[in-house]
């Protein structure tokens, strides 16, 4: 294989995992955004998705249509819940500096939580789904990675259209709450209802990454954090509420650290893009372009 | 938040000087656990030791700079690992340990400089993926420079116990003179300070970066120090061994208990019982200890926080 | 007689110890409220009445508990005990969004706009019941005519405008809700002579037209003397005087004021 071929190669084939943690980055800066909630727990909430794929697959023989349906569904639920509990407490009542911060401690106990079960449940050891023929579209991409890609794209622009537009009365009340969630209290905008349908708009969105996630790979407890970490650099350095910059610099960490995998292990390149990214941030502590906020 | 009765001053003060004396007790239990009572509980009480050591610094910077570090880890298992690399050439684990904790400090000095000018979330985030990135640059490092899958520890027991006790031993004391110096007393109102309102510190001419900078310095020091330290306890040790997220874990639990309970025998109690359940069921049951720590993170933050809100109310 | 209207009668004592009225649609009768704001009380046993079109003044110096107050009519702030009633309908637990749905709107201390969004955007936010979102056009060309500077700058974004048109969008977004009963918690805080002049202008111009019902919380009653019916003096947490504008002239208040 000549030189160009293999970056192809290995530029197509890290399709997949790139637009995965694309789907991990709307997500987190969807609920960062609008919630000031910093979830490290994203990736254990993908994590869930993936198992239950796993599970109603292998051991229920559902479809795997119907699986990823199932568990997304679930996992959305899931989400839900756990923002719902946050609201409750009156933690999402707080100001955002507070908010960020217990955030920060509450969705890393999640994370841990959710591991454990995982771990418990499922066996440490990896699990894989095998579904058969795969057709492959180009060399390194094959049809599971085209949907991948396809899912992500359109996810992405749902979620802007319905979540964010001012055309429609719901992306108005979610600038509304970002901008200002006191006001928006006072003036009559539900923020609950706000808040409990972001959770469930971000749960649909990890539960697929998660379903996607299984089809491409072996799954362990762990796996999430990698994603988290990622989807949470790429919102940082692209400026909170910038949803498109951080859909993009998501996929493009992953695809240079594909590429830089060609030279230097995976590991290696994952730090050197971590060690980029923490002088990028203390250049530009509000990220490349803040957007709404 | 404000810091300005009396009793808060005499807590704040406890918290820098009366707790490193804590360490001591906790290094005291170990010595007569091991040596006069329960020689067959010796790992127990080591372990005691080092969950006392990192609960105790993390609970530190907690309360004094406010900021969550997540990399406990990764600092951990540098200086574990950089030991087992360094130890050959100085034939001596004491000598070792010694180099080792001054190496690991200096490493992650640069790096913490820089994680310090990132706002207060982003840091603890930026602090959690070092635990993902150290580890694979030591997989790396093992694999194509010195390629060797791990490493072992060559100590008798004897010797294992003996440098724990020295070792363990010279460090509580250091730490208790260290503490009862007047500049500490300095050191521990300028943190209050600014705590207490960083811009009005800053008014008058303290400068809040500095002393943040050497809190976690000292963290930096007591994690290198007992990561050199507790790897001995092993026989083989590999990054997946010394780089596992329940060093992070323990020390967030019981600085977060002790900081919501403040007070000397809580903390205490917390790391015998954050030590005694890692100990029985860590290992056990893998997982379990997981869950357990999820949910008391879980329970004091988000319940506490609602049943405040109704009683409140 | 349901166990909801025996409730109303008991609160309402028969007939409002204040004025006399007995409530109707838009009247809004506050009873015995007590709010405990981190387990400081910051309002004790407060009781009024307003009439349907009728315009309040609430007066009172800083730390009095207007803007409590106010919250507490809008279900911002949960009383400890007590009763508000509003038209036939008790909204003490109601939420915010559920009192804007039944035509209860605020226009907060701190000039409340969202800054991002457009001048015309923070209007049409303003349209909560579904009355006012079914006649969001309409409902912006009255404002447009009243306010017509919020016309010329509706497609620049809402921090582009000046700390008075800033106000003036606060109370526009407050009107785009049809509201039955407005409050405002000191619009004319920060303001030039000439805004608050504009601004009670314009409010005793919509009061008329949309036979709305007013609270309008102070601290000077220079500013509503000519605008409002009653007013009320709450001071330290509790109701000082209750007056009626033909009543006593504005020194008298003055006086009662400042004495407390």
């Amino acid at each position: 294989m000549g030189f160009l071929e293999i970056i192809s190669f290995v530029f197509f084939a890290g399709l997949a995992p790139a637009f995965i943690s694309s789907f991990i980055a709307i997500a987190m800066n969807e609920i960062y955004g609008i919630t000031r909630v910093l979830n490290l727990a994203q990736g254990a909430f993908m994590t869930i998705s993936a198992y239950l794929v796993y599970y109603f697959f292998a051991s229920v023989n559902v479809h795997i249509a119907l699986a990823i349906l199932f568990s997304t569904i679930i996992t959305a639920f899931a989400e839900l819940l756990f923002v719902y509990a946050l609201f409750l407490s009156g933690i999402l009542r707080q100001d955002d500096i507070k908010i960020e911060e217990s955030s920060i401690i509450i969705t890393f106990g999640v994370m841990l939580f959710i591991q454990g079960m995982t771990s418990i449940i499922f066996g440490a050891t990896p699990k894989a789904i095998d579904i058969g023929k795969k057709w492959s579209i180009l060399p390194g991409l094959d049809s599971i990675g085209i949907s991948v890609v396809i899912a992500s794209l359109l996810i992405f622009t749902l979620v802007n259209t319905l979540l964010f537009s001012t055309k429609f009365t719901v992306g108005r009340w979610v600038r509304s709450t970002i901008q200002d969630k006191d006001l928006a209290n006072i003036i009559g905008i539900n923020i609950e209802k706000i808040y409990l349908l972001v959770g469930f708009i971000s749960g649909v969105i990890t539960g697929l990454a998660g379903g996607f996630y299984a089809l491409l790979y072996g799954l362990n407890p762990y796996f999430g954090l990698y994603y988290t970490i990622v989807g949470f650099v790429a919102m940082a350095v692209a400026g909170i509420g910038n949803h498109l910059i951080t859909f993009i610099l998501s996929f493009v960490i992953v695809e240079i650290q594909s590429l830089l995998g060609l030279y230097v292990t995976v590991g290696v390149a994952a730090c050197l893009i971590y060690i980029f990214l923490i002088f990028l941030l203390v250049v530009k502590p509000k990220g490349l372009r803040s957007g709404l906020r | 938040m404000t810091c300005s009765t009396h009793t808060d001053k005499i807590k704040a003060f406890k918290s820098v000087v009366v707790l490193p004396i804590v360490i001591v007790i906790c290094t005291m239990l170990v010595s007569f656990g091991v040596i006069l009572m329960l020689p067959h509980y010796y790992r127990l009480f080591e372990l005691i030791f080092v969950f006392g050591c990192l609960i105790t610094a993390w609970y530190m910077v907690y309360r004094f700079l406010g900021v969550v570090f997540l990399g406990v880890t990764a600092i951990f298992g540098t200086s574990a690992y950089l030991l087992m690399i360094v130890q050959p050439i100085f034939h001596s684990y004491l000598i070792a340990i010694v180099v080792v904790t001054a190496l690991t400090s200096c490493a992650f000095v640069p790096l913490t400089y820089l994680l310090l000018r990132t706002k207060g979330s982003y840091f603890a985030l930026l602090t959690l993926g070092l635990n993902l990135a150290i580890p694979q640059i030591f997989s790396s490092l093992e694999a194509s420079v010195f390629r060797v899958s791990a490493r072992f520890v060559v100590a008798t027991e004897f010797e294992k116990l003996a440098s724990f006790l020295v070792v363990s031993l010279i460090f509580a004391v250091l730490l208790s003179f260290t503490s009862v110096l007047p500049k500490m007393r300095q050191l521990y109102l300028k943190l209050l300070a600014i705590r207490a309102d960083e811009d009005a510190a800053k008014s008058l001419g303290i400068d809040a970066y500095r002393y943040r900078f050497l809190t976690l310095i000292f963290l930096l020091l007591v994690v290198s120090f007992v990561g050199s330290l507790h790897v001995l306890q092993y026989f083989r040790v590999d990054p997946s061994i010394v780089f596992n997220l329940d060093y992070t874990v323990i020390p967030l639990v019981g600085g977060l208990l002790s900081s919501h309970f403040s007070s000397i025998p809580i903390l205490l109690s917390v790391i015998l019982t954050l030590t005694l359940l890692y100990y029985y069921l860590g290992i056990v049951v893998p997982g379990l200890f997981e869950i357990i720590m999820g949910l008391i993170i879980f329970t004091v933050f988000v319940v506490m926080s609602y049943l405040r809100r109704k009683g409140g109310a | 007689m349901s166990s909801e209207e025996i409730r109303m009668k008991m609160a309402l004592g028969g007939k409002s110890e204040m004025n006399g009225q007995s409530t109707d649609d838009g009247d809004l009768c506050v009873r015995n409220l007590i709010v405990d704001v981190e387990n400081v009380r910051v309002l004790k046993e407060v009781s009024f009445s307003v009439g349907k079109g009728k315009s309040m003044g609430m007066l009172g110096p800083n730390g009095s508990g207007k803007t409590t107050l106010c919250k507490s009519i809008m279900g911002v702030v949960k009383p400890t005990k007590g009763y508000i009633l509003f038209g036939k309908k008790e909204i003490t637990k109601l939420p915010p969004h559920e009192r804007g749905k039944i035509g209860i709107s605020m226009v907060p201390e701190r000039i409340g706009i969202f800054p991002k969004s457009s001048v015309e955007d923070n209007l049409i936010i303003g349209a909560v019941s579904k009355l006012a979102q079914d006649n969001v056009k309409d409902m912006l060309e009255f404002i447009y005519e009243k306010i017509p500077i919020l016309k010329e700058k509706r497609s620049l974004p809402a921090e582009c405008l000046s700390g008075g048109q800033r106000q003036m969008l606060s109370l526009g977004r407050a009107l785009m809700n049809k509201p039955k009963l407005l409050i405002l918690d000191e619009p004319s805080q920060g303001l030039s002579a000439l805004y608050i002049k504009k601004l009670r202008d314009l409010l005793q111009q919509i009061k008329k037209e949309m036979s709305l019902t007013l609270i309008v919380a102070e601290q000077s009653p220079i500013h509503i003397k000519d605008l409002c019916d009653e007013f009320l003096v709450l001071v330290a947490g509790q109701v000082s005087g209750f007056y009626q504008a033909t009543d006593v002239n504005l020194s008298t208040i003055w006086q009662r004021y400042i004495e407390g």
